[in-house]
C-alpha cells in the first residue's frame, strides 16, 4: 500500500476501519498513539497503543517515527 | 477533540502520515478551524508589544467568557460548577499577565471573540447549542485549546520580530502547558470521582 498516496498529511478512520488495518498489517508497520488520560488508558485501549497524554505530547515526540502512520486517538 | 489537537502538533513536527481515529472522542466537526501554520497568527499582526499582549490577554479573557456562557447554557450543577471553576482560573491568568506586564494595557479593556489557540467562539458555542454538556467534554474542549494555544505561542516564538516579543511568547508557552497540567488534573480529578 502507498501511504504517500493515501495520507498526504492528515485523515480520518474509523474504528473498524482501525481495526481491519491493523489485522492485515505487522506490528512495526504503524503505530497507535493514545493522547488521553492515563486512567483512561488503564481502562481501555487499542491493544499496542501508546500512552502520550496530550499535555505531554509535545515534549515527548521524539518517542515517536515521524516516518510511520499514526494512528491517533 | 484532543486526537484532533495532537494530530495537529504531529503535522507541524512533520510526521508523514497522521491518522485520526474518529468516533469514541466526541466527533467535533469543527474540521476547518483546524488551519494551516499561520492560524490563528491573524490575531497577532502587529508585531508591537501593547498589541501583542494585548491579544494575549484578549484570548485569555475570550476563553473565560466561552466558560461563563457555556455554564449559562447549561443545566447540570455539577457542570456549572466546573465551567465556573474553570473561568476563575482564566481570571488568575489575566491577573498574572497583569502583574507580570504592569501598565500594559493602561486601563483599556479588551474584547475580542478570540479565544485561546485563535478558535472562533461562536463556532464552538453553535457546536454545543441545545445540547447536554458533559464535564468530560468541558475539560477536552479546554484541552483542545490549551494544546493550541501553546502550539500557537511555540509557533509566534520562532517568528518574533523581536526579542520582547520572543521572550513574552515563549514565557505564555510555559503558561500555556501550565494550564493545560491544570486541565489534566482536573481531569484525572473527574476520573476517579
Amino acid at each position: 500500500m502507498n501511504w504517500r498516496s493515501l495520507f498526504s498529511s492528515e485523515s480520518n478512520m474509523k474504528p473498524v476501519e482501525v481495526k481491519r488495518f491493523i489485522a492485515e498489517h505487522k506490528p512495526e508497520e504503524y503505530q497507535l498513539l493514545d493522547v488521553r488520560q492515563p486512567k483512561e488508558y488503564e481502562k481501555g485501549h487499542i491493544p499496542g497503543a501508546k500512552l502520550i497524554p496530550i499535555k505531554d505530547l509535545q515534549d515527548r515526540l521524539t518517542e515517536l517515527d515521524p516516518t510511520k502512520p499514526v494512528f491517533v486517538y | 477533540m484532543r486526537s484532533k489537537a495532537a494530530a495537529l502538533l504531529l503535522l507541524k513536527a512533520d510526521f508523514q502520515h497522521i491518522i485520526n481515529v474518529s468516533g469514541g472522542i466526541i466527533a467535533y466537526e469543527g474540521g476547518k478551524a483546524f488551519g494551516d501554520e499561520a492560524f490563528g497568527m491573524e490575531y497577532f499582526v502587529s508585531g508591537n508589544f501593547t498589541d501583542v499582549f494585548r491579544m494575549a490577554y484578549a484570548m485569555e479573557e475570550g476563553l473565560q467568557q466561552l466558560y461563563l456562557l457555556l455554564e449559562e447554557m447549561c443545566d447540570d450543577e455539577v457542570v456549572k460548577h466546573l465551567l465556573a471553576r474553570l473561568a476563575q482560573f482564566e481570571e488568575g491568568h489575566k491577573a498574572k499577565l497583569e502583574t507580570m506586564f504592569p501598565g500594559v494595557l493602561d486601563g483599556e479593556s479588551v474584547r475580542s471573540d478570540a479565544l485561546e489557540g485563535g478558535f472562533d467562539r461562536q463556532q464552538i458555542l453553535d457546536h454545543f447549542q441545545a445540547r447536554k454538556v458533559s464535564s468530560t467534554e468541558v475539560i477536552e474542549l479546554g484541552m483542545m485549546l490549551e494544546t493550541q494555544a501553546c502550539d500557537l505561542y511555540s509557533r509566534l516564538a520562532e517568528k518574533a520580530e523581536n526579542d520582547e516579543n520572543k521572550e513574552f511568547f515563549l514565557f505564555m508557552v510555559g503558561e500555556e502547558k501550565q494550564h493545560l497540567n491544570f486541565l489534566s488534573r482536573e481531569f484525572d480529578r473527574l476520573l476517579s470521582s
